[in-house]
């Protein structure tokens, strides 16, 4: 036999084995990259590749938690894709999920997925009554505390709507039934409060507002919220405190820890000529700053008074 | 056909073979050769388009002892650098990306940022956490504090903005780090000043530019030579328009931030100009643009005809006593001033742009003060692709050319400046160091990305700045025709918070998922970035709601004060949509 037609048998011989391997079942280790490599893509917004993994899992896992894993990843893939997704299927899969009896962390995703799929729909009632449902059973998990943020946004219209001040009503009261934030976990607070706040800002209740905005900042910071975020809530604290509270010892005390906490905002210079305006910093600490083109002279015309912000 | 002839077409035919067997033959071996290497090595491969003076030097300097470092280590690495010209960078990175044959890494930006989500890797976890490489030089220089203290921080505290330019907010994640600093300055010819104004120092403020432009044409014409005050192009103009008009509408953007949040977005610029606050007919609007067009009188004839190259050529070949660049172009513009013939070359000095003092005659009373560059980010960044197989080694890469020491030698090759705190910086490039002593805002007309304002705007100003029209005609144009423009942005503004959020809750939903079924141990950082993107999601919403109260409150205003021909314009064109579509949206 020719070596030609050794390597032709070879290959007719193997190639079914290799047509049938997506066949055969896949273990719990394999189920488990499989389900990895499917929310990696899913991230990615590859979603023809993550539906191909995630169909892998279900149809070949022999876990049906697994399995079940599965199966929310493709129903969020018929929710989220804008190209091909459909979300009555979504559904389906949610409630099916539900009636199963999926429980834990996943169920409070599948339950918070599903009132989304309802709100995205038209049917808020139905939505909100599934949210409720997800705080109340989940409230130790930040899942509840997204479904609380989505119920309140969804329920949302105009400042001064009757609607935002109920969703606004419910917020500060549902809020109440999660664990105290920290900085090291601070959950979804700092969305909730800056919420809180800006309704409040806008219904002219400028006390109320710069609670909730200090709320805010004691728990955020530039690692679990971002800079720009930060920088901003300590600059409005500040003005809202020196422009319509008439409180300058606060307003002083928040344009300090803007140009120290955040001096690679815009915001830094400005937020440190009110400082000095406002008593709020010495000149040694205004020095210890070091920020780049301050020099002695500036340092000197701004504690005389000859440099003033606008 | 005799046979003589089928020879004479035969033996070309045979020299065209040759070629593209010979071509052929070439494209094999290096494809061979670039195998084999990878056989031998791991290969990393990064792109960028900076083809200034220096810049590849430098990167090959690095890519040098960086694989000197891993050799040491025993590890056989190599680095290839692909520069790419800026005009065909978008083209082959979205080429090379869709094809999954993308370079490892690929220096950010002129791509979309969709790319990010879709062909990066984040490095946030990297960035989290000490440079390695910093701790190995604070090792071998222990009294150096500075070293010491960076070592103990985390990779993303080391730089000296914070390497908060490199968070995107729509993902929530770091996708690169970047190697250098830029900022804008105005090059000048120091030996022609000291000829012509009797000083080589550089203009103190905005009236001594000007009479040192005065000055300079006058001894021009005088002596019968082609030489122009500043080169200049349209680019150039923007920067002085952008400067000048901010620098004189600051107090605008600082008074009427509605929300106080220290910005002074799209619709509140909207609000400023409809309840007749600010605008082109503002005088403060009016200085802005009309100090800029004092210094346009003083760029060559026909200025907006030329590009940003023909400038710069102008000013290195002597022709031209002054140019705005950036720190970008340092380099090249004194290695060509150096090639220039003797009799030609001169001595560059730098300066900030000059500010308007607070007694110039007639901007003094508006000025508030330069813009802030507390915010300029890291440029000169490199992401890494998600088709890499060396995620490791381009971490390591990006470590090792941001340690002081690395970064310093780096950008020394360039004259660029450095983006790592402690690293050192050639003195001349000291005033290209970012200046935190600026204000931020300022007044204009761009109310949205490419809206239909900033187009119209663009129409009359350059008209304007040529002399071709007068301020006043400026204005007359832009009142008549805003407001119908202006509802179409406000509208548009509007409707991009709503076309933002499906894509919003999608990165929220990533999250979501990641935080339930992810791994324990990731648990916290999950969470994290969950917050920031139901933040971001909460942002886009709540601006809906924002702008809504802020014309509202406007349209209030001006039913008690009584409205303009300018307002009661904007809100017949505003609410053939806005009672309708607006209220259907909800």
């Amino acid at each position: 036999m020719t070596a030609k037609h050794m390597m032709t048998k070879v290959v007719f011989l193997t190639l079914p084995a290799f047509l049938l391997l997506p066949l055969f079942p896949l273990s719990a280790g394999e189920s488990a990259c499989e389900l990895a490599r499917g929310w990696e893509e899913y991230g990615f917004l590859a979603f023809d590749d993550a539906r191909a993994s995630f169909s892998r899992v279900q149809s070949h896992s022999p876990s049906l938690e697994q399995q079940q894993e599965a199966r929310i990843g493709l129903a969020m893939i018929l929710q989220f894709d804008e190209r091909r997704g459909n979300r009555r299927q979504a559904i389906s899969i949610y409630q099916e999920l539900l009636e199963e009896g999926i429980s834990g962390e996943p169920a409070a995703l599948v339950m918070s997925m599903l009132a989304e799929c309802h709100a995205l729909e038209g049917d808020l009632p139905q939505a909100i009554k599934t949210w409720d449902r997800v705080i109340a059973e989940f409230p130790d998990s930040i899942i509840a505390q997204d479904a609380l943020v989505q119920r309140t946004y969804f329920i949302m219209r105009d400042w001064h709507s009757a609607s935002t001040r109920k969703a606004i009503a419910d917020l500060i009261e549902l809020r109440t039934a999660f664990p105290a934030p920290t900085p090291e976990r601070p959950w979804l607070f700092p969305t909730i409060e800056a919420t809180i706040g800006n309704y409040y800002f806008w219904q002219g209740e400028y006390e109320t507002a710069r609670a909730a905005f200090m709320r805010y900042s004691d728990i955020a910071n530039t690692r679990n919220t971002s800079y720009g975020w930060v920088a901003g809530m300590l600059y409005r604290i500040a003005r809202i405190s020196d422009l319509l509270l008439d409180d300058p010892e606060t307003a002083g005390r928040y344009y300090k820890r803007m140009v120290i906490e955040t001096r690679n905002a815009a915001q830094s210079w400005y937020a440190l000529m009110q400082a000095v305006r406002l008593d709020a910093i010495n000149e040694d600490e205004v020095r210890a700053l070091m920020l780049p083109g301050l020099d002695d002279l500036t340092i000197e015309k701004l504690f005389r008074g000859e440099i003033q912000a606008p | 056909m005799k046979k003589s002839d089928r020879d004479r077409i035969a033996w070309p035919n045979y020299i065209g073979l040759g070629l593209l067997a010979v071509c052929y033959a070439g494209a094999l071996l290096n494809v061979c050769s670039i195998r084999r290497a990878e056989s031998d090595h791991e290969v990393i491969r990064l792109v960028h388009w900076q083809l200034e003076l220096g810049v590849r030097e430098g990167v090959d300097d690095l890519i040098r002892r960086f694989e000197e470092h891993q050799a040491a280590k025993g590890r056989r690495v190599r680095v290839v650098q692909i520069p790419m010209p800026e005009q065909s960078y978008v083209q082959y990175v979205t080429t090379q990306l869709i094809g999954g044959t993308a370079p490892d890494m690929i220096q950010l930006g002129k791509f979309p940022d969709e790319y990010l989500g879709r062909y990066f890797l984040p490095v946030s976890e990297a960035v989290q956490n000490p440079n390695p490489f910093i701790a190995a030089e604070a090792a071998a220089a222990p009294d150096n504090d500075l070293l010491a203290a960076l070592a103990q921080r985390p990779w993303m505290d080391t730089f000296t903005d914070g390497l908060r330019t490199m968070f995107y907010d729509r993902f929530q994640e770091y996708y690169g780090v970047g190697f250098s600093q830029f900022t804008i300055r105005m090059f000048y010819n120091r030996t022609l000043f000291e000829e012509v104004l009797g000083s080589p120092e550089p203009p103190a403020d905005y009236r001594e530019l000007l009479e040192a432009c005065r000055r300079i044409e006058e001894y021009a014409a005088q002596n019968n030579i082609t030489l122009h005050p500043i080169a200049s192009s349209r680019y150039q103009m923007e920067y002085f328009k952008g400067q000048y008009l901010s620098g004189l509408t600051r107090d605008v953007a600082i008074h009427y931030d509605t929300n106080l949040d220290g910005n002074f977005g799209g619709e509140e610029k909207m609000m400023a100009v409809l309840s007749d606050r600010s605008g082109p007919l503002d005088p403060r609007y009016r200085a802005g643009l009309e100090s800029a067009r004092r210094i346009a009188d003083y760029f060559p004839r026909g200025f907006m005809a030329l590009d940003r190259m023909d400038s710069a050529f102008a000013f290195v070949q002597g022709r031209a006593a002054m140019i705005t660049s950036g720190s970008w172009d340092a380099r090249s513009f004194m290695r060509q001033i150096e090639n220039q013939p003797p009799d030609r070359r001169f001595e560059v000095g730098i300066f900030e742009l000059p500010q308007i003092a607070q007694d110039d005659p007639e901007f003094g009373k508006y000025f508030d003060g330069p813009a802030s560059e507390a915010g300029t980010g890291t440029g000169f960044a490199f992401g890494i692709t998600r088709n890499t197989k060396n995620y490791d080694l381009c971490v390591e890469f990006l470590q090792f050319a941001t340690t002081p020491e690395n970064n310093s030698l780096l950008n020394d090759h360039a004259a660029w400046i450095p983006s790592v705190t402690g690293a050192r910086m050639d003195p001349v490039l000291e005033v290209f160091r970012p200046n935190f002593i600026g204000l931020w805002g300022g007044m204009d007309l761009r109310f949205v990305a490419r809206g239909r304002c900033e187009t119209l705007e663009s129409q009359v100003f350059w008209p304007y700045i040529s002399g071709e029209i007068s301020y006043d005609e400026y204005a007359t144009t832009l009142m008549q025709q805003l407001p119908p423009e202006m509802a179409q942005d406000f509208r548009r503004l509007y409707e991009s918070r709503d076309e933002a959020l499906p894509g919003l809750r999608t990165t929220r939903s990533t999250f979501l998922a990641a935080t339930v079924f992810g791994p324990q141990d990731e648990r916290i950082a999950n969470e994290q970035k969950l917050l920031r993107a139901c933040s971001s999601q909460a942002v886009y919403q709540r601006a809906k709601w924002d702008m809504r109260q802020m014309i509202k409150q406007t349209r209030s205003e001006l039913q008690e004060k009584g409205h303009t021909p300018f307002s009661t314009e904007f809100f017949r064109h505003l609410d053939r949509w806005y009672e309708t579509d607006l209220e259907e949206s909800l």
